[in-house]
């Protein structure tokens, strides 16, 4: 890192950061166009903040916590988070498919994305996390302020719940 | 069953040691209820739904062609810039500063009016002249001249003088007769 121009440091998380935190953001905001927005708003943000990070790792989580809380603030004061949920759904059709299985396929998405909705708060932070921020306990921990063993605890009850949730017991 | 459920999810999740791999393994070979409980959670990670990488990738090339764009600087903070100034130059200020104040406080004074202002806004003024009795005449001429004359009161001493009868209004060309008591 040192020796880095700044705007080379800047690139450089930018290009691997980025995908994480936009798919993060749209997880929770649900609509693309508004998870580009906040994406680039973190990261003007984070533009203006470089040279205090020793790291990259502590800049990608520090990019994550930002985004994250910049569309959490959006859903709150939008107060359409389940519309935002049932919209964020897009999965490109695989060619073999007949018709009727991706209508199937589409309905099961929808429903999945329902009931990622209805878990509680800490549950979903930690899931949403792990299954499309594709980071470790450890690193989920950091962001979140929680033990690795918190983190592990919280992702398996995550999935107990979501899974009773689309089998229909609640 | 012998692996409990939280630790089949880290197993998921690639969060369990190496050295447990092979145990675990044989469990999910021999035991139908932890394989069933595994394939539930790989099943709900297949479901989960995600955005396809070449939207993500377009997604970050139009941020990072947004974010080239100059952003105009932003102007510093008036309150968080640091000023100095020598300390004679700071008292001349503050002087001129509360001469400034003081004269737009005192001109706010409610009623104070010069004696234009006053004439202007039709006031009676109140003068009083004092003169001996030899110049009277060339006083009473002079008002008359001005076109300032209208009431004249006379104020007479005390001791030497004393009022009989009413006060009479006098015009400078009129002289009454001396009325014989």
């Amino acid at each position: 890192m040192q020796g880095d121009s700044r705007d080379d440091i800047f690139r450089d998380v930018f290009d691997h950061v980025y995908p994480i935190i936009f798919r993060i953001v749209h997880r929770i905001v649900g609509r693309e166009d508004v998870a580009e927005e906040l994406c680039q708003e973190a990261f003007i943000k984070y533009y203006e903040r470089v040279e205090r990070f020793p790291d990259n790792d502590q800049a990608k989580y520090w990019l994550i916590r930002v985004a994250r809380n910049l569309a959490l603030n959006v859903t709150k004061r939008s107060g359409r988070e389940r519309r935002a949920y049932e919209r964020a759904v897009h999965e490109p059709a695989p060619l073999a498919r007949s018709g009727e299985e991706e209508l199937i396929r589409r309905e099961s998405a929808e429903e999945v994305q329902h009931a990622l909705e209805l878990l509680p708060p800490k549950l979903r932070d930690v899931l949403i996390l792990k299954e499309y921020g594709d980071l470790n306990y450890k690193e989920i921990g950091s962001i979140l302020g929680i033990t690795e063993g918190n983190v592990k605890v919280r992702v398996f009850r995550a999935r107990e719940k979501l899974l009773s949730l689309l089998e229909g017991r609640g | 069953m012998s692996i409990d459920p939280v630790t089949l999810s880290a197993y998921l999740d690639g969060e369990v040691p190496e050295r447990f791999h092979d145990e675990i393994r044989q469990e999910l070979e021999s035991n139908p209820r932890a394989a069933l409980m595994h394939d539930r959670f790989a099943g709900l990670q297949r479901k989960l739904p995600r955005l396809p990488d070449e939207r993500v990738h377009a997604s970050a090339a139009r941020s990072w062609q947004k974010l080239q764009r100059p952003v105009p600087a932003a102007l510093p903070s008036l309150w968080r810039r640091s000023v100095s100034l020598p300390l004679p130059a700071l008292a001349g200020v503050a002087a001129v500063l509360v001469a400034i104040l003081g004269l737009g406080l005192w001109s706010l004074i409610p009623g104070r009016q010069d004696a234009r202002d006053h004439l202007t806004a039709g006031g009676d003024v109140d003068v009083t002249i004092r003169v001996d009795g030899s110049n009277m005449e060339d006083v009473l001429q002079w008002l008359v001249d001005q076109n300032m004359l209208g009431e004249v009161n006379i104020q007479l001493p005390e001791q030497r003088f004393q009022i009989v009868g009413e006060p009479v209004l006098l015009k400078p060309d009129y002289i009454p007769e001396v009325v014989e008591e």
